[in-house]
């Protein structure tokens, strides 16, 4: 039951990440740029189909929209993406042999757990970044030290 | 279709919006955090070795002769055959005991003993977990959480002060959810790996609710925006409102599904989600990696055995 909803949650975040989430913010700017652009056009319709013979009524509102998504979201497609090779060489092998049958489920998790466990181990965090998790550590400390 | 399809949309947003609100009520209320079980606040063993602390030291004012019988345990398992003597005095009154009457007493003994223990245990726990140790845990938890909440709406400017109490309140309601996650997910963490995770998973979240309050925004005033205009217009055109309870569904979901994984530990054991956490370790380190820098390698070389392959004269290879 466990691995059936680790499976179908996965499933369910990478969809949703993929529509939207990875650019939020662009893609609901996106949205609203559609409405606010269907308006004007829509205001100017008129004088646009009288002095260029355009017929504007056959864009509708999602067509705006669209486009605004599409416009606020290009940044995002040519976002670097990348990790080091040695690190997405080793979480490829752990996929692969997990989709190969060689390994189970629980046995990758383990797996992937200790790759990014050493990689956090093994980067050393930039000075904003630094000063938020030696934050977050205190709290935690705080909570052992209390219990 | 078209009404249909109004009437979905109106609802999403509805069953959202009342679905946000419970959550946040949930968040707030140390009240409504009583009537759930203990285990559900805490599954921690942390927690349980304070139990079995507080057991250990009520035990030793318990009102039986817990000295008493222990000084008689041990005599009985070393006695030799010279203080037999003394020892039977005690139990059976001037017969002749074998060692295998003795025995059978020490057991008797051992078995009420532990039986008392256990009953007194028992006893000590219900009230325990009834009155002062829930209280306690409950202190504790909202102490943690607030502390959490204030990591979580900090800005990457550590003095920057324009953090003010309606932006945390909105992005209280909008995120509730997520936020009590991180919370669970650090009244959990005990071990110096766990810890490390934690921190970076908490600043990942505290990374996607900035982002994702300020999409709500958006959306929220899309919609407004775009009700008041069809106000004005000849001929409306709901179908907008549909794109817009799909994208608000849409993070609705995405903020579930990542705070029941969170919850339940799943959270980066998938090949894309310890590629999103390694990539945002990435970003927020010292070196740059695109260009040049280099991590220190994740295991050591392998050593290789080289065999040498011996040339013999005449080209063939042994």
């Amino acid at each position: 039951m466990n691995n059936h909803m680790n499976k179908l949650t996965a499933v369910f975040k990478i969809a949703t990440d993929i529509l939207l989430v990875k650019n939020p913010v662009g893609t609901s700017m996106g949205l609203l740029f559609g409405v606010i652009a269907h308006g004007i056009a829509s205001l100017f319709a008129p004088v646009i189909e009288l002095t260029w013979a355009l017929r504007l009524s056959v864009l509708k509102i999602y067509h705006f929209m669209a486009i605004g998504v599409f416009g606020f979201n290009i940044k995002s497609l040519n976002a670097k993406n990348k990790i080091p090779p040695d690190v997405e060489e080793a979480i490829q092998m752990v996929d692969k042999l997990e989709k190969q049958g060689k390994i189970s489920m629980s046995q990758a998790t383990l797996y992937y757990r200790e790759i990014t466990n050493r990689v956090i181990e093994n980067v050393k965090l930039n000075n904003n970044a630094e000063i938020q998790a030696e934050l977050f550590r205190e709290i935690l400390k705080k909570q052992v030290e209390s219990t | 279709m078209t009404n249909i399809i109004l009437i979905i949309s109106i609802l999403i947003i509805i069953i959202f919006t009342i679905l946000k609100f419970a959550d946040f009520l949930k968040l707030n209320d140390p009240e409504l955090l009583s009537h759930k079980s203990l285990d559900d606040i805490f599954v921690t063993s942390k927690i349980k070795k304070q139990l079995y602390s507080e057991y250990s030291s009520l035990i030793h004012k318990i009102d039986i002769d817990y000295k008493d019988i222990n000084t008689i345990r041990y005599k009985i398992y070393f006695a030799g055959d010279w203080e037999k003597d003394k020892i039977y005095d005690k139990f059976l009154d001037g017969s002749q005991p074998s060692w295998a009457d003795i025995a059978s007493k020490y057991e008797f003994i051992n078995s009420k003993f532990q039986e008392s223990i256990s009953t007194q245990c028992l006893l000590l726990q219900e009230e325990l977990l009834t009155n002062k140790f829930k209280e306690k845990l409950l202190k504790d938890y909202v102490l943690l959480s607030k502390d959490v909440d204030k990591f979580i709406f900090i800005s990457h400017k550590p003095n920057d002060s324009s953090y003010s109490k309606i932006k945390s309140r909105y992005t209280k309601v909008l995120n509730a959810g997520l936020i009590d996650s991180v919370r669970q997910k650090t009244a959990k963490s005990v071990s110096k790996n766990e810890v490390e995770e934690t921190t970076i998973i908490g600043m990942m979240i505290g990374k996607k609710i900035k982002k994702d309050t300020r999409a709500y925004i958006l959306l929220f005033t899309g919609l407004v925006i775009y009700l008041l205009l069809g106000l004005f217009t000849a001929q409306p055109n709901l179908l907008g409102l549909m794109f817009f309870a799909l994208a608000i569904l849409a993070l609705q979901t995405n903020q579930k599904v990542t705070e029941y994984r969170i919850r339940k530990g799943f959270y980066g054991t998938n090949y894309y989600e310890a590629r999103e956490i390694i990539q945002f370790v990435v970003e927020n380190s010292d070196e740059n990696f695109y260009s040049g820098g280099k991590i220190k390698k994740l295991m050591p070389e392998p050593e290789v055995l080289q065999e040498e392959a011996r040339c013999v004269e005449g080209g063939v290879f042994a």
